[in-house]
């Protein structure tokens, strides 16, 4: 047999952490992932659909509603190292029955299980109804704002694959296995956990769910 | 790279990895979608909360599912010894005895999705006729019942040991119709086996240790499906048994 940890890990440097979550099964694994509803009314849950994985839905109409899923919050969660770290999530999004909703999907580390992104520690990716292409979203810990930088991947209801790669000088994020962007400022400097974020905005009807079925993480 | 367990070529030089991710291991092609995979080695004090759940025929029979504390053990499932004892494992949302359930995932494609599942018996194989045992991708409105797998609204492919046959068989099922008889040639017997079932676009596959044993290409399930195992005893005397090493399922 095969040691797993020669699949990805050398005897010659000690590995640093490691968590894979393929969301399988009946729940999510809430020794891991922690759900918070932060306004509004929402649901996470597993899908019933084939590559379904783990859905973040908003349905409140007239009203932002947001979600999201931390790691381990309430324990040691804030595990990955902002100066040597990576992350790699499959996530897709789409509205139902509303073409005016406005809907946001994130994905990556963050400092802290909130709605704040522009002053807390964060490096994901970001999807915003008004924006053409997905973008590449930093924050560091100075309250200096964010950074946005927008990558080649068009806005669309599939499943795109995002590494997002923090050295300690950059940023560097690839979508679909191509280098995408690489961030140099605002860059986070405090360690963070995996997060999973979805937001939505139904003025009458309708629904937005953002879907994730891969989230690997690790330090270098 | 298919599965993670079943790699036997040299994935990379043994002191200087060249993949720093499971997932470039799990997907040659970056660029192409992650697809749903579950992997499972069944260790530790019970069976994984968040994924499984157990049922039996009804509350009032009797059946255990519980972690083997032997070397390679995994978990082992074991009927009573009622008339018509079964448990089973599935994908679904809690324990359920006698009840209707339906897993509350079903990720696996039922013309594109793999499962492998190292599995023995522990059963005398001639138990009885109806007596039977085995594991397999299940869907539909109570699919998540083992002894409702096969009835109307759900369907199903398996791998099992059954009493009243020779070989270990593979069976498809749909809508209540049952292709139940294959004879892949190999006798049934209590050892250590590798079974892999694929689901394609018009067969389902049966490859047993390494070589592809049988297909069918009858009552094909169109449902969405969830990995399950159980064992099943009929109205004689004696207990069905089986345990469970390790289980994987991806879409191909």
């Amino acid at each position: 047999m095969i040691p797993y940890y020669e699949l990805i890990n050398r005897y010659d440097k000690a590995p640093g952490i490691r968590i894979v979550d393929t969301f399988s099964g009946k729940l999510i694994q809430s020794d891991w992932w922690r759900y918070t509803s932060l306004n509004g009314t929402t649901s996470g849950g597993m899908s019933d659909e084939i590559d379904g994985g783990y859905e973040l839905t908003s349905t409140t109409t007239g009203q932002t509603s947001e979600q999201i899923a931390t790691f381990r919050v309430g324990g040691p969660s804030q595990v990955f190292n902002a100066l040597g770290s990576t992350f790699i999530c499959s996530m897709k999004s789409a509205t139902v029955n509303n073409a005016l909703s406005v809907m946001g999907s994130r994905c990556g580390f963050k400092r802290d299980a909130n709605d704040t992104f522009n002053v807390g520690n964060f490096a994901g990716v970001l999807k915003n109804t008004g924006n053409v292409n997905y973008r590449a979203y930093t924050a560091s810990n100075s309250g200096s704002g964010t950074n946005s930088t927008e990558t080649s991947i068009y806005q669309d209801t599939n499943w795109h694959v995002w590494k997002g790669e923090l050295n300690g000088t950059s940023y560097n994020l690839s979508g679909d296995g191509v280098q995408q962007t690489t961030s140099t400022t605002k860059l986070p400097v405090l360690n963070m956990m995996p997060f999973l974020y979805q937001y939505g905005y139904q003025p009458s009807a309708g629904s937005s769910t953002t879907s994730f079925n891969y989230y690997e993480a690790w330090n270098h | 790279l298919e599965s993670l367990t079943y790699a036997t070529g040299t994935i990379n030089d043994r002191e200087t990895a060249t993949a720093d991710s499971i997932y470039d291991l799990l997907n040659p092609t970056p660029s192409a979608p992650m697809k749903a995979r579950f992997v499972d080695g069944f260790c530790g004090d019970t069976q994984d909360g968040f994924v499984w759940g157990t049922g039996t025929y009804s509350s009032s029979m009797t059946g255990t599912i519980t972690m083997a504390d032997e070397v390679d053990g995994g978990i082992k499932f074991l009927t009573g010894a009622d008339n018509y004892a079964s448990v089973w494992m599935t994908f679904q949302g809690e324990q359920l005895n006698g009840a209707e359930s339906q897993p509350t995932q079903q990720p696996f494609s039922p013309t594109g999705s793999v499962l492998i599942s190292v599995l023995k018996y522990t059963t005398d194989s001639a138990l009885s006729v109806f007596s039977s045992a085995g594991g397999g991708l299940f869907g539909g409105t109570n699919g998540g019942r083992g002894d409702q797998g096969g009835a109307a609204g759900n369907g199903g492919v398996a791998h099992q040991m059954r009493g009243n046959q020779t070989y270990f068989n593979l069976t498809t099922n749909n809508a209540g119709a049952y292709g139940s008889t294959l004879n892949t040639g190999v006798e049934k017997d209590t050892n250590w086996h590798c079974h892999k079932i694929e689901c394609k676009t018009a067969s389902a596959e049966y490859t047993l240790d390494g070589v592809l044993v049988g297909s069918r290409t009858d009552n094909l399930t169109p449902h969405h499906l969830a990995p399950q195992y159980g064992v099943f005893k009929y109205t004689v005397a004696g207990q069905c048994g089986m345990q469970l090493r390790y289980c994987e399922a991806y879409n191909t």
